[in-house]
């Protein structure tokens, strides 16, 4: 006889009880095991119905955070487009320079955060600057992403020899110190670029490309070790034993339920990659002045701490917060993903 | 919270059953609402005997077991009703508290040994440390108990074992050991969940045998917690049937099987395929599936799924009431094996339907 | 069991699949050693008929089922199916005989994507194969969704808004969908509760019924196997024991190890206590270092040197039931392992 439609009830085999020791996690209590079997997976084993699915509310921390990047994201986009009643971030008021908020000389009437070291208006650099900073770090992990992520979706699902090449391969890029490698891409990049007559080329293009293909063994290691696990699985067997092929199953199968995590990861690379455009720029190697970006606007003035805090500080807090703010969504992700699924 | 009672003693209480529960209640508070996985069971266990606990996933077998212990976490749980283990009141108790009780005068093992054993330690050092917490005994003379248990749980050169891994023993060998450190105390009590339905079928009958073994010689009572009528029918004194969070009937062993009443035993009962049946032969089903728990239906909460359910089913709630054998009791308006009973399934046979119009299919 | 053999096979012509010496080994790790997980079995089913196999864990039953399927192909024998040799073929030709030989799973939730919905997932088979247009497609899927009692108004969930025992009606669904001849079941209703079993047990009666279908049916429960199967094999560490239809089987076992397995059945009656002498001892040897000669002479009470040197071959002991075994039971005859239990 057929069972009668289903309402959103979350699937409750006969295994419920080991899923319940699952997750119950076991302090051993001499003698036995103290099961402290979270109440919402019991509330599962006893046949609770629609409590998995049912929205939990994402918090104040979460909207803060998203939030936050939605104003960096507008104002970066605005002012690239040039709709933002900003200063020009390259015109030098001379009279202004170094001036700012706890700056030795004072602030400067006009210039709400002062100006930088060259007398241009911080507020300006600093917008202009996040679409730099914003452009380069998302690039650069989505680079990475389609990459890392192939790479790791085919050593996850074909396994064996496939597997072990390309592990052994992202092993090798990671042991070699990111910073070093971005720095010697970056340099290879640019005298690519050059040699080949095209020194035209956008160095934030290079800088997307060095931080890329640094960002590719993390992410693909990421993808792969989700990818094996859902290879494992038997609706993968299932579509093999259907005749599908290996393209088809990497894409429709395994794919999307990998696509959760690596979306988490994506979000946690961004504000990495960030934190690797200001480490390269203040070594002199980032978003080429005049351009500004979170990173050169410190590494400019990186001398000037002391007299002008203002400068460091500003584009410091950008990147903290941006970056805080990654990390909280990241961690937002990973833990709304589903509690079974990702339990495998 | 809990029902009034006396003064808490940690004292036994001569005469008293080893477990007494009285209208226990267990809920889960959930986003979704609040989870009566456990609603007012009530039983009673003597002494060296085993009662058995039969339902299907979600029926709250596992958290009636837990509760019982006291093994649920405080957050989002809520108990009530009483449970009295040597006539000491258990539910006002603290953990802290709960702790001299666990594994000294009352032991759990689970369906999966491997989540109660610890991977990363030796066998011999989990046995042993459960002696010494409880017992006081130096390392020498615990190790020495830790080699007879292993013996006594049949394990093959248990010196050799007391130095290996969990995942170096076979399943059946690794419920051995769950066993083995569950006893080591000596408990008056013994909780298992689900003990071999994790195991092969020759491996489940040594670990029952092992069971019964034990626990004759050790005068322990044991509760013994499964979804096989198979399992519990040769190895309980007593079959409780639990259906939503509540006993729907309970009995004598021989007596749930011979003047079954509840129509949702009979049906769990039909449905099991029979070794002495010819192959291809029908299975008996039951239509639908449990009941949501946190908005339970009004009624009997198997009458939805009930062959002879009437309106009266849909309506009133039925109570536990008495059978002509003593210690058999059943929910249901119309049982099954008597005349009412008869006549409510032939009233639906013949109208082709049940009370809610079929509505299960 | 030991055993290996031929003589329980039938006319080539008639039967749908035969199976013959069919050798499955894993390697561990790069230690060199091998898991011998399929050791020499051949079976064979006739069309329309249900072949049932029982064992415990690491008996080789599940390794037998996908090795039919060549997932993974098996390292030595040959499998026929439908007149064509699965193990002679590679690539393209292998993978056209897919949709013609289809598999249930045990773990109903694991074996359905839980990112696709219903109707992607069943239909997946003949996208695949560009069967019929779409309205074709969905209209067959929503034919075998009805034939599995699922409400093809349901089919754009996903599924985790169904219970265990509709999870596993899907899949029963997809396997049917590109209308093979011959499924195998691995273990369909162990994860399900008694009275869903039931449900699924009669589920697949029916759909051999009405799809004309021949099913390998692999489980632990005997009780189960007898319910469904035309036929029955026992088998135990990568070899055959005993073959043979059910009722002969369970009424009189030749095989001490069938025996062991009838013995150890909780019955769900408490007039039948529990039988102690009659429950087989020991472990399971490891299929890494399997015994020599019979398998199962370690834990057998009648194993004699015999049983060590020679490995027995299967050979009829009556109409129709076939026993790999040099001292088998007669009929009646019951066994006693109680000196050794433990």
């Amino acid at each position: 006889m057929p069972e009668p439609t289903p309402d959103a009830v979350p699937p409750v085999g006969a295994d419920g009880n080991r899923d319940l020791d699952r997750y119950a996690e076991g302090s051993l209590e001499p003698g036995l095991v103290v099961a402290q079997a979270n109440l919402y997976v019991s509330a599962v084993e006893s046949g609770g119905e629609g409590t998995r699915r049912v929205g939990r509310g994402l918090g104040i921390g979460a909207w803060l955070a998203i939030g936050w990047l939605a104003f960096i994201v507008i104002v970066a986009v605005l002012a690239q487009l040039g709709v933002l009643p900003l200063k020009d971030p390259n015109r030098s008021y001379v009279s202004c320079a170094r001036r700012g908020p706890f700056s030795t000389d004072g602030t400067a009437s006009g210039f709400l955060l002062g100006c930088d070291s060259n007398g241009r208006d911080m507020i300006a650099r600093l917008a202009y600057g996040s679409w730099s900073s914003l452009i380069v770090a998302t690039g650069a992990v989505l680079f990475g992403l389609v990459f890392g992520g192939t790479f790791g979706l085919i050593a996850g699902y074909f396994g064996r020899r496939t597997d072990a090449v390309i592990t052994s391969l992202f092993n090798v890029f990671l042991a070699i110190p990111a910073v070093v490698l971005a720095l010697a891409l970056v340099a290879f990049l640019a005298g690519a670029a050059a040699s080949t007559g095209r020194s035209s080329v956008d160095p934030k293009l290079i800088l997307i490309l060095a931080i890329g293909i640094v960002s590719i063994p993390l992410l693909g290691r990421i993808t792969r070790a989700s990818a094996l696990s859902w290879s494992q699985r038997e609706f993968v067997l299932a579509a093999r034993a259907q005749g599908a092929k290996p393209v088809r199953i990497m894409l429709r199968e395994v794919l999307p339920n990998v696509l959760p995590a690596m979306f988490s990861i994506t979000l946690l690379g961004i504000a990495v990659a960030i934190v690797a455009e200001g480490t390269l720029s203040i070594l002199g190697v980032g978003v080429r002045p005049p351009t500004p970006s979170w990173g050169n606007i410190i590494g400019l003035d990186r001398g000037r701490l002391k007299e002008s805090p203002h400068i460091i500080f500003l584009p410091a807090l950008m990147i903290f917060f941006t970056v805080l703010s990654l990390n909280f969504l990241g961690d937002v992700v990973r833990a709304r993903l589903d509690v079974r699924e990702s339990a495998v | 919270m809990t029902v009034p009672v006396a003064e808490p003693t940690a004292e036994p209480v001569p005469g008293a059953p080893l477990l007494e529960v009285t209208d226990l209640t267990t809920h889960f508070a959930t986003p979704g609402g609040i989870v009566r996985a456990v609603d007012g069971v009530s039983l009673t266990l003597e002494r060296g005997k085993t009662l058995g606990i039969v339902g299907e996933s979600g029926s709250g077998k596992t958290v009636l077991s837990r509760s019982i212990m006291g093994l649920l976490p405080k957050r989002g749980t809520i108990r009530g009703g009483s449970v009295r283990f040597d006539g000491v009141e258990l539910m006002t108790r603290s953990p802290k508290e709960m702790r001299d009780f666990w594994g000294a005068r009352m032991a759990m093992i689970f369906q999966d040994p491997m989540t109660s054993l610890n991977p990363v330690m030796k066998i011999g050092k989990q046995i042993t440390e459960s002696i010494r917490h409880h017992l006081d005994v130096d390392r020498e003379y615990a190790t020495e108990l830790a080699v007879n248990l292993l013996r006594s749980v049949r394990i093959p050169e248990p010196e050799r074992r007391l130095r290996d891994y969990p995942h170096q023993l076979s399943g059946g060998m690794r419920q051995r050991v769950c066993i083995a450190v569950a006893l080591a105390c000596g408990p008056a009590l013994l909780f298992a969940d689900e003990p071999t339905t994790a195991l092969d079928v020759t491996v489940q009958a040594q670990v029952l045998d092992l069971m019964a073994a034990q626990q004759r010689e050790r005068f322990m009572a044991i509760v013994l917690i499964t979804h096989d009528l198979g399992v519990v029918a040769g190895r309980a004194d007593e079959i409780a049937v639990m259906y939503a969070g509540r006993i729907v009937e309970k009995a004598p062993t021989s007596v749930l099987f011979t003047q079954t009443r509840m129509p949702y035993t009979k049906a769990l009962l039909s449905s099991i395929p029979k070794l002495e049946h010819p192959s291809h032969s029908r299975l008996a089903t039951i239509p639908g599936r449990p009941p949501n728990l946190v908005a339970p239906p009004a009624g009997c909460k198997f009458a939805p799924r009930c062959a002879q359910a009437q309106p009266r089913c849909l309506e009133e709630d039925p109570p536990l009431v008495p059978g002509v054998v003593p210690g058999h009791e059943y929910r249901c308006w119309f049982p099954v094996g008597t005349p009412e009973g008869d006549d409510a399934l032939a009233r639906n046979q013949a109208a082709g339907t049940t009370a809610i119009a079929g509505g299960a299919a | 069991m030991a055993g290996r053999g031929t003589a329980h096979l039938r006319d080539p012509e008639a039967s749908l699949l035969r199976v013959e010496h069919l050798v499955v080994e894993f390697p561990v790790g790069r230690t060199g050693l091998v898991v011998n997980a399929v050791s020499d079995v051949s079976l064979d089913i006739l069309e329309g008929e249900t072949l049932g196999i029982v064992g415990e864990s690491g008996c080789g039953k599940s390794t037998t089922g996908r090795a039919v399927m060549q997932l993974p192909p098996p390292k030595s024998g040959t499998v026929v199916y439908d007149g064509m040799e699965l193990t002679a073929l590679k690539g393209e030709a292998l993978r056209a005989t897919r949709p013609r030989l289809q598999m249930i799973f045990q773990d109903p939730i694991s074996s359905l994507n839980p990112r696709r919905t219903v109707r992607d997932i069943v239909r997946e088979g003949l996208d695949i194969w560009g069967i019929g247009d779409k309205a074709a497609r969905d209209a067959k899927v929503d034919e075998v969704l009805e034939a599995v009692g699922i409400d093809p108004a349901n089919a754009g969930r996903r599924p985790h808004e169904f219970s265990g025992g509709q999870c596993q009606r899907i899949s029963i669904a997809r396997a049917v969908v590109t209308e093979p001849k011959l499924i195998i079941c691995d273990e369909p209703v162990s994860a399900l509760d008694v009275s869903v079993q039931a449900q699924i047990l009669n589920l697949l009666e029916d759909m051999k019924a009405r799809y004309g279908l021949t099913l390998v049916f692999i489980a632990h429960d005997l009780a189960v196997v007898k319910n469904v199967s035309d036929r029955v094999m026992v088998m135990y560490l990568g070899k055959v024991c005993e073959v043979a239809a059910p009722d002969s089987l369970y009424a009189s076992p030749a095989h001490p190890y069938t025996a062991a397995l009838l013995a150890a059945i909780p019955v769900p009656d408490p007039g039948v206590r529990p039988d102690t002498s009659r429950v087989l001892g020991g472990e399971i040897p490891s299929p890494m270092a399997p015994p020599s000669g019979c398998r199962f002479r370690t834990r057998c009470p009648r194993a004699e040197e015999r049983c060590a040197t020679e490995e027995p071959e299967l050979r009829t002991v009556a109409d129709g039931q076939y026993v790999a075994c040099h001292f088998p039971l007669d009929p009646g005859e019951t066994i006693d392992f109680g000196p050794r239990a433990g």
